[in-house]
Order: structure tokens, then C-alpha cells, then sequence
């Protein structure tokens, strides 16, 4: 479970990110996260894993605040960046070893992990190569596999499916279920409405650094009587402004 | 028109890249300004007055016999030979190396208006310590020739423009190699090619400055005097605008300023035109992929071993700094051959003692030589791990992923301590492995090799305390290549400039003050040292503890 609690952030002492926002992302439930360019997002999600620090506010992860604990907080998280280019002259096997490594996971079970995640994203075959070498697509796998090597308790994805083809997608859509089927959390922003329709419980829409929709996209729907999602989107932000 | 807003447009944004972001906090803005102030002193001001005191002193002896520009015609040489060679990694770097290549190919740019751009901001920015070296030789020259100070004027557009020509030169040269280059598609391969083109380069650089201890001015003056100029005529074959530089500055003969801008405005042409040609063609195409055959997952899984966090976290530090072509060329090779430059200095230096009369001043231990023994391991000690830019570029290299420090579940303190010990093993392992053989080799006693290893090991653990800590005040984490998270860094300068400042202290303070003037024995000088050492070690390590972590923790990015 996620708690987030009255959290601001302003950047550069006067561009207000994050506004006094409150949300509480249950277990069991894959949460869809939406908002335009600049709408907070991204600096929620940061501020959730511990890259930033909330200026006001408390976020708790399983009942542990990061700011308190951050060490514990953060061995829970598997993070997956909007960012997949980084330590690309380790190869795949180094930089996964490498985070194992990190978040100390035990040698026989970070052998079966990566042998099955490998298989699921098909990398197999590259897993040698410095992942200078990998296109887009690959380091973003890459990123998925070291982001639940640990196999963490809470999912927290930056536009994870950026970059996947369709087998890779289909294999992570079906592992965000299967975890919150064992009552764990997934938490995960994107752009593609379509996505967030067919893959989340619930989802929660942000605009100017508040929350302005929190429930089932379904509920929204029936409210706004749209089914067109990106004018159903669209209709959202604009009474969020409104209020 | 378009083309001039275009290559404007394009300059502006590479300059920028090229340039230093502040910090948001106040604070470390300030101790990051006072720190940079406070280096300018202490690296660049020395290294000015040399330059000037050089020419004034040769302008006035030459005088009396009408070669007065000499000292001048050589400091421009050497200003020129300076740029070639420290230039040349830089722009291999920006043409065919830097990130936004791939994304700056698919607009509607001409490759001159690419390459030209990129040419003048290396040259905005790697150029500013060679103008200041030619302006205050150009002071020191008027002084000595007392001629009117307004003569500068018109000689001001040389004096901002000499280092066009070494580095059209050496733009000229990547263009080439890179134009045959291109047949091997594989960018990594012809980045470490390269790489080991620019370390031949530095050895050439270091031969050629190591050869000038055999050179007698004397008698090469007096040749010139009977007619051969033939050492001056092949560097003016070379830089050709530098005599018509001294002319417009000695008789105001603004020809001279015509002829010398014609000259730089034809090798910019030259320089054009064969990028036109052939730049595109060699930039665009180069991929990273890596052909080699793989191996099966399986037996890289069996093979896969557990580490502690700090010695994975050690082992990923050590991989990038050696894989990364830009920071192995910068970091790591000088590690392995400082040698080179230490026989270098020693070369042109007043010492000049064989190997024999090193071992008999050990067996009768001659105090003087012992000394300047003890002093040369503590300045290497203190210069090397500042010069290898390990410690004070520890977060700067993290870059745009930064945030990977922050996330993952490793103590700040633990991530400071793996990279302030990447910086001290590498440096301390590149010191004293060369030194025990030479320790050996010239028979030094058993006590004196442990108490060099001891001030060795606190020389390199201050230095790269320090490093550590000022990185970590402003990193650099906004970079287009890796070349830039090292060169454009203002904080290895400033690490630098610290290094050389507490170098002064200890081994100036030592010689001078402890053992020529108060006549102290090795012995106790030498605890002096580890004493001195040891009050930096454990003010920086105060330091970091109270301010480091706090530093990466309010560190917001890139």
C-alpha cells in the first residue's frame, strides 16, 4: 500500500509541482497513472522512490515513511525509470548481477529470476553484449528485468510499456495482474489511454499537481457520458481546472 | 543568412551544453564560487607569470643582437603545439562522439553549419587559458621592448585568433581518420582506436618537450645568427600567421593584420570545404552494436557470483571508468603512464643523476638526494589522484541518471565511500607499483620504503577526499558526452588547483623551510608530512560527514 499524505513540492522556490496532494493507492490493485506534460507525474513518482524530497507531506510504502526509513522503503520498490540508457557499458548479465547484488538477492534465487524474466522479454541471447549495443526496446526491457529481480512488493513504473514490442508488453501486462493477484501494488504513469482502459483496477488523474480523478474508469465513463477517452481526458482536466 | 542564423543558433545551444549549471541551493553556490576564485588563483595565476617572466627575460637578452621576438615566436609555438594536441581529443569527441549528432542529422542543417558551430564553441571554450598565455607574453614583450602599450590594438584580433590554426589542424586530421575510419562500423572500436591515436599524441607531446633538454640555445642561436633558420622556418611553415602576428604587433603593420587574417580565413575554408565533402558521410552510419559471438545464458548464469554491496558497487565503478573511452583516456591512463611525464620533467629539469649515483647516494645516505626522493613520491602522491579527475568527477559521471544513486537501497554514505575508494585504490596502486621498483631498484632501506608507502597512502587519501567532497557540492550532471563530464567540470579544476596548492605547502614548505633553512633530519620531516596529512585527512573526513551525504541528498538531478 502506498499513503501519500498533504505532499507539496515547489521547485526553484515558486513553480508549485505537487499542491498539498493526498491519495491512497490500495494493495491488490493495479493503479493507472494519468496527466498531461508537466502535470506533477513524474515528480510524484520521484518523490514516491526517494529520488526527491517532498517539501511538505508524508508518503508511506507498506507502512514505512522514505524520508524515516528510506533504505527499507526502498528495498520494497521496484522502480523502472522513463530513462532506460544508463550503465551501458556493463553488460545486460553485469548490470543485472550488479543490481541483484544491490537489493541482496540470494545467488540461487537471482539465477532462476533472471533465467525466467530473460526468457519472458527474450533476452537471452544478449545478455553477454554491452547493452551499449541494445536498442531502445532492449534497454527498456533490461530495465524491467533489474527493476523486479528483487521481486518487490510494490511496482512503481514510469511509462514502463515506452519502447516494449507487443510479446514484451503482453508479458508485463500479464505480470503487473499476476502480482496484484498475490495482493501487491502497482503503481505506474502513462500517456496511452488505451492502456490504462484494458490494464487498470483504477486509475488516478493529475493536473496542475493535484489528484482531480481517483476511481475506476468506469465510474468515469457513466459521469461524463463520453466514451471516447482522450475527450473523456480532455473534459476531466478542464473541470479539474474548473474546481 | 540562413545558414549564419543557423550556425548562431547552433553555437549558442553547444556552448551552453559545454557550460557548468549552477546550483539551485545558495549555499554550495557560493562555497562552489569561492572554491572556483580561489583555484584561478593558484593554477593559473603561476602559470602566467612563468610565461611572462620567460619572454620579458629572453626579449631583453636577444635584444642587443636583433632577435628580440624570439621569446615571444616560441611561447606562440608552443601555445599552438598546446592546442593541437590538447584540442585534438576534444573535437574528435564533438564531431563524431557527442549524443546529439544523431539528433541533430535528421534537420534540415548543412554539415558546414553543423561542424563550424561545434568548431567554435571548442574553440570558445578550450581557448581561454592559451589567449590569456599570449596576451601576458604579449604585455611582457611590450614591457621589455618599451613599446607603446596602444600597439596591442590592432594586434588584438590575432591575440584572440592564434590557436584557429593548430586546431583547424586538427580537426583537419579527425575528418581524415574518420573519413577512412568509417569503413569500420562498429563506434566503439574506432573510439578506443582513436583513444590510443590521442595517447600517441600526449607521448609525442612529452618526447618533444623531454628533447629540449638536449637542445642548446646557445648554439642554435649562433647558427641562426650565421644564417640557419632552419627550426624557425619549419614552425613557420607550419603556424605561418605567427611572424605576421609579431609583426602587426611590433611595427603596427596592418598588412601583416590583412595577410594574417587571409592566412586563418583560408584554413577555416580549407577546413570547410573538406568537411563538406567528406563529414556526413563519416558521422552518420556508426553504430555500437557488438558482433562478437555470444555466449549462452545458461553458462553465464552458472558462472554468475554473489558480491557485497560495496564490492559490486566498487567492481561497477572500476568497469565504467575503464570501458568508457573518454574517461579511460582522462582517468586511468594517466595512472599508468605518469612515469613518462615524471621522466619528462626530470629530463628538462637541473637533476640529472645516473642510476649508479642514485644507488651510492642511497648506500652512503646522502641526505639531499633522500629529501628530494621523499618530496618527489609526496608530490606525485598529492598531483596524480587530483590529475586523474576519479574523485572529483564521482557523481558528475553519474550525469543524467543521477537519480539511480537516490533510489536504490544503498546508504548515501556507502555509494560516497565506493567512490572516494575507486579514486584511492586506482591511484595508489598506479603510484606505488612503480615506485617499489624503483625503490628496489636503487636500494632504499626497508623502513624508508614503509614510510613512503605510508605518506603515499595519506597523500592519495586526502586528495581524494577532498575530491570526493567537492563533487559532490555542484556535480556536473548535465552532459552531452562523456568527454564533457570530465573536461568542461569545473570541479576537477578546482580539486586541482587545491592539490597543487597543499603540493606547494608540503613539499615547497618542506625543502625550503624544514630542511635548508631549520636543518631538520628526514626523519622528523617526515613526520611533519604524515602529521600535515593527517589534518587534512580527518578535516575532510569531518567534512563529508557532516556535509557530504546531506550534499547527494539535496542534490536534485540533473
Amino acid at each position: 500500500m502506498i499513503e501519500i499524505k498533504k505532499v507539496t513540492k515547489i521547485y526553484n522556490g515558486n513553480v508549485v509541482a505537487i499542491d498539498n496532494l493526498s491519495m491512497t493507492i490500495p494493495n491488490g490493485k493495479i493503479i493507472g497513472f494519468i496527466g498531461l506534460n508537466g502535470a506533477g507525474k513524474t515528480t510524484l513518482i520521484k518523490m514516491m522512490t526517494g529520488i526527491l524530497k517532498a517539501d511538505k507531506g508524508t508518503i508511506k510504502i507498506d507502512g514505512l515513511d522514505i524520508e524515516k526509513e528510506p533504505l527499507k522503503v526502498k528495498q520494497n520498490i521496484g522502480y523502472i525509470t522513463d530513462s532506460p540508457d544508463m550503465f551501458l557499458r556493463l553488460t545486460g548479465i553485469e548490470f543485472i548481477n550488479f543490481i541483484a547484488d544491490i537489493y541482496k538477492v540470494p545467488l540461487a534465487t537471482r539465477k532462476k529470476r533472471i533465467k525466467h524474466l530473460a526468457n519472458e522479454f527474450g533476452l537471452e541471447e544478449i545478455l553477454d553484449k554491452p547493452m551499449q549495443g541494445y536498442s531502445h526496446g532492449m534497454r527498456q526491457k533490461m530495465m524491467v528485468v533489474a527493476a523486479l529481480v528483487h521481486e518487490p512488493s510494490v511496482w512503481i513504473l514510469d511509462e514502463p510499456m515506452i519502447g516494449l514490442d507487443p510479446k514484451s508488453a503482453v508479458a508485463l501486462k500479464k505480470m503487473m495482474h499476476e502480482h496484484v493477484e498475490k495482493g501487491n501494488t502497482v503503481f505506474f504513469s502513462t500517456h496511452v489511454l488505451e492502456v490504462a482502459e484494458k490494464l487498470c483496477d483504477e486509475i488516478a488523474i493529475i493536473d496542475q499537481g493535484r489528484i482531480i480523478y481517483f476511481g475506476t474508469l468506469d465510474d468515469l465513463i457513466k459521469k461524463y457520458k463520453k466514451k471516447d477517452l482522450e475527450e473523456l481526458f480532455l473534459e476531466v482536466i478542464k473541470d479539474g481546472k474548473h474546481d | 543568412m540562413a545558414s549564419m542564423t543557423n550556425y548562431l543558433s547552433l553555437t549558442k545551444v553547444f556552448l551552453k551544453n559545454l557550460k557548468m549549471s549552477q546550483s539551485n541551493n545558495k549555499k554550495a553556490r557560493r562555497m562552489f564560487t569561492f572554491l572556483l576564485i580561489f583555484t584561478l588563483i593558484f593554477i593559473i595565476i603561476p602559470f602566467l607569470l612563468i610565461s611572462a617572466i620567460f619572454v620579458y627575460d629572453t626579449t631583453i637578452q636577444l635584444m642587443d643582437i636583433n632577435y628580440e621576438s624570439i621569446g615571444l615566436q616560441i611561447m606562440c609555438y608552443l601555445v599552438s603545439i598546446f592546442t593541437f594536441v590538447f584540442t585534438f581529443p576534444v573535437i574528435l569527441n564533438e564531431f563524431y562522439f557527442s549524443n546529439d549528432i544523431e539528433k541533430l542529422m535528421p534537420l534540415p542543417l548543412k554539415p558546414v553549419e553543423l561542424i563550424f558551430s561545434k568548431f567554435t564553441a571548442c574553440f570558445i571554450v578550450e581557448n581561454v587559458v592559451q589567449v590569456l598565455l599570449i596576451f601576458v607574453s604579449i604585455l611582457s614583450y611590450i614591457l621589455a621592448l618599451k613599446i607603446k602599450i596602444s600597439n596591442i590594438l590592432l594586434a588584438l584580433i590575432p591575440i584572440l585568433t592564434l590557436p584557429i590554426i593548430p586546431m583547424v589542424y586538427a580537426a583537419i586530421i579527425c575528418l581524415i581518420i574518420m573519413y577512412f575510419a568509417k569503413f569500420i562500423k562498429n563506434k566503439e572500436l574506432i573510439k578506443r582506436i582513436s583513444s590510443v591515436f590521442v595517447i600517441g599524441l600526449f607521448f609525442f607531446f612529452f618526447f618533444v618537450v623531454s628533447s629540449l633538454k638536449d637542445f642548446d640555445f646557445e648554439l642554435y642561436l649562433e647558427n641562426f645568427a650565421n644564417g640557419n633558420h632552419q627550426l624557425l622556418t619549419t614552425m613557420n611553415y607550419i603556424f605561418p600567421s605567427i611572424n605576421l602576428f609579431i609583426d602587426t604587433l611590433t611595427n603596427q603593420n596592418i598588412i601583416s593584420l590583412i595577410v594574417y587574417i587571409l592566412i586563418n580565413l583560408g584554413f577555416i575554408a580549407l577546413f570547410l570545404i573538406l568537411a563538406r565533402f567528406i563529414y556526413l558521410d563519416s558521422a552518420i552510419g556508426m553504430s555500437s552494436k557488438d558482433t562478437s559471438p555470444h555466449r549462452q545464458s545458461t553458462k553465464l548464469l552458472n558462472n554468475m557470483k554473489e558480491h557485497s554491496i560495496f564490492t559490486s558497487y566498487l567492481s561497477k565503478e572500476f568497469k565504467v571508468l575503464v570501458r568508457t573511452p573518454s574517461f579511460f583516456i582522462n582517468c586511468i591512463i594517466i595512472n599508468i603512464f605518469w612515469p613518462v611525464f615524471v621522466y619528462t620533467l626530470y629530463k628538462v629539469g637541473p637533476m640529472n643523476y645516473s642510476l649508479s649515483q642514485m644507488q651510492e647516494f642511497i648506500t652512503i645516505g646522502d641526505s639531499s638526494f633522500i629529501i628530494k626522493l621523499l618530496l618527489l613520491i609526496t608530490g606525485i602522491s598529492i598531483l596524480l589522484p587530483a590529475m586523474n579527475s576519479i574523485a572529483a568527477s564521482s557523481f558528475s559521471r553519474e550525469g543524467k541518471h543521477f537519480s539511480f544513486i537516490k533510489y536504490i537501497p544503498v546508504a548515501y554514505k556507502t555509494q560516497w565511500l565506493s567512490k572516494f575508494f575507486i579514486s584511492f585504490i586506482i591511484a595508489i596502486i598506479g603510484i606505488n607499483f612503480y615506485a617499489t621498483i624503483f625503490y628496489i631498484i636503487i636500494g632504499l632501506s626497508f623502513t624508508n620504503i614503509i614510510m613512503f608507502y605510508l605518506i603515499s597512502i595519506l597523500a592519495v587519501s586526502a586528495i581524494s577526499l577532498i575530491g570526493v567532497y567537492i563533487d559532490s557540492i555542484q556535480p556536473k550532471l548535465i552532459w552531452d558526452d562523456e568527454n564533457n563530464a570530465l573536461r568542461e567540470n569545473y570541479n576537477t579544476f578546482i580539486a586541482m588547483g587545491l592539490a597543487i596548492l597543499i603540493f606547494g605547502i608540503i613539499c615547497g614548505g618542506s625543502y625550503f623551510y624544514l630542511y635548508q633553512r631549520l636543518n631538520m633530519t628526514i626523519g622528523y620531516i617526515i613526520y611533519v608530512i604524515i602529521l600535515c596529512l593527517l589534518f587534512i585527512n580527518i578535516l575532510f573526513i569531518l567534512l563529508s560527514a557532516a556535509n557530504g551525504t546531506r550534499n547527494i541528498r539535496d542534490q536534485e538531478e540533473a
